[in-house]
């Protein structure tokens, strides 16, 4: 550097020492405004295969939780749908109730399209896969709704044992009369008399007895067969013709001519 | 990775807020770069924070926080010749004008340095008022080591002429 350029080199360099000076305010405003503009993201932090992710159910609540041993942001993708996207640190248990996540879920998955797919991704940074559902157990110990349907369905079918076990007794009732309700048929082959109506209704026989049983009155059969009217009823009941009131009026005359 | 060295320090931080408190500390340098591509004001800024969302966008692809200067450096210079580019049939009034402007914050050679041309004026002002080594200052305008000493030199001279 040559004399000259000394003095120069001097003087620019006085000048840098006031150069805050020639930074607009405007410059730190606009700046402060873009990172505050800034949104929020993930940065890839490597929690992923410690992750312990759950689907408590798959309709309403997707709870995880982070167990590595850094901080990360993490952006919870469900079916293409961005969930969650904020830092969540170890041990933390964010869970996803807000209004957009179950819109998402109920949106974009079922419960039979992950289980059946298992390895459906349900959370992942910006960058790597953080989890997966990797067994059916994770689902079916936290999906209560399908637990309870699979309860349901889960009644035994009986045994073949069993079946033929049952199948003889009842063969073996069939085989005794008397037992088999076939005593009135057994009389009725000796007296013909009581036969038929034993055969038709053998299980309330006294009505049909009573209204036979020479020993009763006709009064007493008729009552017997007769329909029971409630008492209070019967003095309300229209009177039809027996005093002429309510019975109806007899038009007399050509009829009327249509026009 | 970022994260380690966010832990090793004993503390956790938002990622947000780790990305800017990074910025801030370097917001007058990253000015001043963008300045001595561009002789406006308002393009500088623009051109910074522009750089800024970008960096934020690729954040996790940083591999080492020391390397971070240079980094968005990087960036704000590309943005700068973007913006340069995009102008490039466009003369804004400031430069039309050219006076000098006796404000408060007036200095000679800051605005002398500034009217001069763009090859001197970078490394004038990378070299000075951001205080950047020769050496970066090669790598980032891809240029040899000799050939911004030699700009230097010439743009000092020129200085000296026009104070004259």
């Amino acid at each position: 550097m040559y004399s000259d350029e000394k003095d120069t080199d001097m003087l620019i360099r006085k000048s840098a020492e006031h150069k805050n000076d020639f930074i607009p305010d405007s410059y730190k405003k606009k700046l402060l405004l873009t990172l505050e503009c800034l949104p929020d993201k993930a940065t890839g932090g490597q929690i992923t295969e410690e992750a312990d992710i759950k689907i408590i159910n798959n309709r309403h609540k997707i709870e995880f939780r982070a167990i590595a041993s850094a901080a990360a942001a993490v952006v919870l993708l469900f079916g293409g749908y961005s969930l969650l996207s904020k830092v969540i640190t170890p041990g933390e248990k964010p869970e996803i109730t807000d209004s957009s996540a179950i819109v998402a879920t109920e949106a974009t998955t079922s419960s039979s399209t992950v289980k059946n797919e298992k390895k459906a991704v349900i959370a992942e940074t910006t960058c790597t896969t953080i989890g997966e559902v990797t067994t059916e157990e994770t689902l079916s110990e936290t999906n209560n709704d399908f637990e309870e349907i699979e309860k349901f369905q889960a009644i035994p079918a009986p045994d073949e044992k069993e079946l033929n076990e049952d199948k003889k007794i009842h063969e073996k009732k069939n085989d005794d009369p008397v037992k088999a309700g076939k005593a009135e048929e057994a009389k009725g082959a000796k007296d013909d008399k009581g036969a038929k109506g034993a055969k038709d209704d053998p299980v309330v026989p006294e009505i049909d007895q009573a209204v036979q049983d020479p020993n009763k009155t006709k009064q007493e059969a008729d009552q017997l067969t007769e329909r029971p009217v409630i008492p209070e009823l019967k003095n309300e009941l229209p009177k039809n013709g027996a005093d002429g009131k309510n019975e109806p009026e007899i038009r007399k005359g050509p009829a009327p001519k249509l026009q | 990775m970022i994260f380690e060295l966010t832990i090793q320090r004993g503390g956790y931080m938002d990622f947000k807020q780790q990305f800017s408190q990074l910025v801030m500390k370097h917001s007058d340098s990253l000015f001043f770069t963008a300045k001595s591509i561009l002789r406006n004001d308002t393009d500088a800024e623009d051109a910074v924070c522009s750089a800024v969302m970008k960096a934020y966008e690729k954040f996790d692809q940083l591999k080492e926080i020391a390397f971070f200067k240079s980094w968005i450096t990087r960036i704000v210079i590309n943005e700068a010749y973007a913006i340069c580019r995009k102008n490039k049939n466009v003369q804004s009034l400031e430069e039309v004008t050219a006076e000098p402007s006796y404000s408060e914050n007036f200095d000679e050679t800051w605005d002398i340095i500034n009217s001069l041309e763009e090859e001197y004026r970078t490394v004038l002002i990378m070299f000075y008022y951001d205080e950047i080594p020769i050496k970066d200052i090669a790598d980032y305008l891809n240029v040899a080591v000799g050939t911004v000493k030699s700009r230097l030199s010439r743009g000092r001279q020129k200085v000296k002429d026009l104070i004259k």
